[in-house]
């Protein structure tokens, strides 16, 4: 069953037994209380959303260490390509001058360049979710 | 851990992704190698014109063309398409899906693998929201808006996932193949969608703690539009499934 059927459906019957309810004889106080039942549902429902929302946001954790790794990790990634360039180099795989093309593509200094650390990653990018 | 009976494809749809393309390969094959697992790298690249594809070309000379696959396409087709896309060329059993923007670190992904093995799970997500995850370079205003979105989808979907919009996942190979054409949302809803079809199919979802970064520190990147997006996706979903 498709959800909002199941939604509409649940709707339906809680409306049918309220209405029913309403034609018994009550109390006045206990007759607005039913009436008001709707409202008390989803003023609860609406409370409920607000609690999940701020226990959500109560328990959503900031790392801001992860940021500096990524940093440090980018920083370092010439020195991984350049010691995968250099394996492959050792193999045979590929030659001096690919190896400096291949590296310069990436950003990465050729070998025995000293090494300059990047502080912001760039921004660029077309996916975007919440 | 030794995983020589399964092969691994890491997808990663890219626009515009040349100063970071080569960090996230470099990084993917560190952490891949040093897990001894038999892995591939399609990325699929939308036309970017800022030469991402070169890049692309440069790493497979460093790394191998068996390892890094170029899988071109003529424009900016969506991100639905582009896994479909990187799926027909995917010879791994399981397909993980990554953002190439630097957002996820592959340094999870030994960990998703361990919880698929130790359990058998069709999907193993990334995500923010549970104990252990989390996320850098959101401000308030932002994490409310996540937060809000999904705890209004969780409540309307019912999913057996704690994170709907996250698009850090393992797959298995045979069930992102049934998902994937039944999926119709645009965007990000695309991800929800994903995952309430397969809670919906029985299929059986794990979860990974993990951290999100964000490139933009501080600054909040969801506007009207992407709410408005998100409200429609939500919509839909409640209407088709």
């Amino acid at each position: 069953m498709l959800r909002v059927v199941r939604i509409l459906s649940c709707a339906a019957v809680a409306a049918a037994v309220w209405l029913s309810t309403l034609q018994l004889d009550h109390p006045p106080a206990r007759r607005i209380a039913v009436l008001l039942l709707p409202l008390i549902c989803a003023a609860a429902f609406g409370a409920y959303l607000l609690s999940a929302l701020a226990y959500g946001l109560a328990t959503f954790r900031t790392c801001p260490e992860e940021l500096q790794a990524l940093q440090t990790a980018a920083a370092h990634k010439s020195a991984v390509l350049q010691v995968h360039s250099k394996l492959l180099m050792a193999r045979g795989d590929i030659r001096a001058d690919e190896q400096a093309t291949a590296l310069q593509a990436v950003g990465a200094p050729p070998c025995g360049t000293p090494r300059r650390h990047s502080t912001q990653l760039p921004g660029a990018g077309a996916w975007r979710r919440p | 851990m030794r995983s020589g009976k399964h092969r691994y494809s890491v997808l990663l749809p890219t626009y515009n992704e040349r100063e970071n393309i080569g960090i996230i390969v470099a990084l993917l094959v560190k952490t891949l190698e040093a897990e001894k697992l038999n892995f591939e790298v399609i990325i699929v690249d939308d036309n970017s014109p800022d030469g991402t594809q070169d890049v692309v070309r440069q790493l497979q000379q460093a790394y191998g063309e068996d390892r890094i696959l170029l899988r071109a396409r003529p424009g900016k087709l969506g991100l639905g398409t582009a896994y479909m896309y990187g799926l027909k060329h995917a010879r791994g059993d399981f397909i993980i899906i990554m953002d190439a923007d630097l957002s996820h670190h592959p340094k999870y992904i030994p960990e998703m693998i361990r919880v698929q093995a130790a359990s058998g799970h069709d999907i193993v997500s990334g995500t923010r929201y549970a104990p252990g995850g989390g996320v850098a370079g959101w401000d308030f205003r932002r994490k409310l808006t996540s937060r809000g979105a999904n705890v209004l989808a969780s409540t309307l979907l019912q999913p057996r996932a704690s994170d709907l919009t996250g698009s850090f996942r393992l797959y298995r190979t045979d069930a992102l193949a049934r998902l994937m054409p039944a999926c119709r949302a645009r965007g990000y809803a695309f991800q929800m969608e994903i995952m309430v079809r397969a809670c919906n199919a029985g299929m059986r979802v794990g979860e990974v703690p993990i951290v999100f970064v964000d490139r933009l520190y501080g600054a909040s990147k969801l506007g009207g539009a992407e709410i408005w997006m998100f409200l429609k996706g939500l919509a839909w979903l409640l209407v088709t499934t």
